[in-house]
């Protein structure tokens, strides 16, 4: 699991305390993020730009609920982060 | 009215307000929410760490009173010490019967906190519950005659032979017992022994001061007593209770009081597989 993987997983699983499965769904129609197994928050993010997928991602429950959820997602990913290079961190979580 | 508001159709802009909203009021609901788990964690910790020291303490204590003990037994018994005078024997005899209580105390309250913290190994044997009752109960009908209360006991025929520690469980049908005389200022007892099912009941019924309704909840917690306790029974230590329910739930049975009430007497009852 990369770290990025780790970071989609955890943006997931803090959406989900917010709204539940639904926080699933939503990431489940992000173009790149392959929800293997909800239920143990398997999750991975590929094709292509791993960055942009977790900025989709972002963007996704962005869109709907507002710059509220992007301060979640940050703080989902905050413990994350050091681990990233700066050319690896996606823009959304700067 | 109401009928045509909800007709009337929100815009995207009113929709996508109201859902940050209550994405909003939802955040804040998760952030209490993982503020109060980090509390309990905290508190469960903290009350752990406290249950550890003055395990450690009553560990210390015993000692000390064991080793305080043992002199006196020595005075008293070793000839090479030579004799002791009359004057003297009653006070080492007192030094020597008071150690042996605080021995006793220290022991029954790490026994206690054992089971508590569910430590505790019991000596689970085929034993006859009614023999451990009467046991219990002769001896504690003295104490209910030097407070001048009546106590009645009755045991039903029947088999009583079950499972479990008889000393253990001999100490939680004393308590039960003990409790009623000791918080039964007149009147007096009354001790049932019998059989329904496949079940053993004890019930011990009593005039005494009562259960209110605020300490019924908390009746056979640790440190459960009642805030006027202290007043009825000094040597009260608020974990009497909370061993009896420890030993009886590891026998799988239960226990619970009833109580009309203040100053309207109580029943304690516990119950076992038979």
């Amino acid at each position: 699991m990369t770290t990025l993987d780790q970071i989609a997983k955890k943006i997931i699983k803090e959406q989900e305390l917010i709204i539940g499965p639904l926080a699933w769904q939503e990431a489940e129609k992000v173009n790149g993020v392959h929800i293997i197994d909800a239920k143990s928050g398997a999750v991975t993010v590929g094709n292509g730009d791993s960055r942009i997928v977790i900025d989709k991602l972002v963007s996704q429950y962005e869109r709907l609920f507002g710059r509220a959820s992007r301060e979640v997602c940050r703080e989902a990913a905050a413990p994350f982060l050091a681990s990233l290079a700066p050319a690896e961190m996606p823009l959304s979580l700067k | 009215m109401a009928d045509s508001d909800a007709n009337i159709p929100i815009s995207s802009e009113e929709y996508k307000k109201v859902t940050e909203e209550l994405y909003k009021q939802n955040l804040e609901v998760v952030r209490l929410y993982k503020q109060v788990e980090n509390l309990n964690r905290e508190l469960e910790i903290a009350n752990e760490g406290q249950a550890n020291l003055l395990h450690i303490i009553n560990h210390q204590i015993k000692g000390y009173l064991a080793k305080a003990r043992g002199i006196f037994s020595e005075l008293l018994s070793e000839p090479s010490y030579g004799p002791v005078s009359l004057a003297a024997k009653p006070m080492l005899e007192e030094g020597f019967n008071s150690l042996t209580e605080g021995v006793d105390f220290v022991t029954d309250f790490l026994i206690a906190s054992n089971i508590e913290k569910g430590t505790f190994v019991y000596n689970m044997q085929p034993i006859d519950f009614k023999k451990i009752v009467i046991e219990v109960g002769e001896k504690l009908k003295e104490a209910a005659k030097e407070k001048s209360l009546s106590f009645d006991f009755a045991v039903a025929d029947g088999d009583y032979n079950t499972k479990g520690d008889a000393g253990q469980l001999g100490q939680a049908v004393r308590n039960l017992i003990d409790n009623s005389i000791r918080y039964t200022p007149a009147g007096g007892l009354k001790v049932n022994l019998g059989r329904e099912g496949n079940k053993i009941l004890l019930s011990i019924a009593d005039t005494g001061i009562g259960i209110s309704k605020e300490l019924k909840s908390k009746l056979f917690t640790k440190g459960g007593r009642g805030k006027d306790s202290l007043k009825v029974n000094v040597n009260s230590t608020g974990f009497g209770l909370s061993f009896v329910k420890g030993v009886v739930e590891a026998h799988q049975g239960r226990v619970w009081a009833d109580s009309a009430g203040s100053n309207q007497g109580s029943t304690f009852y516990m119950e076992l597989p038979a």
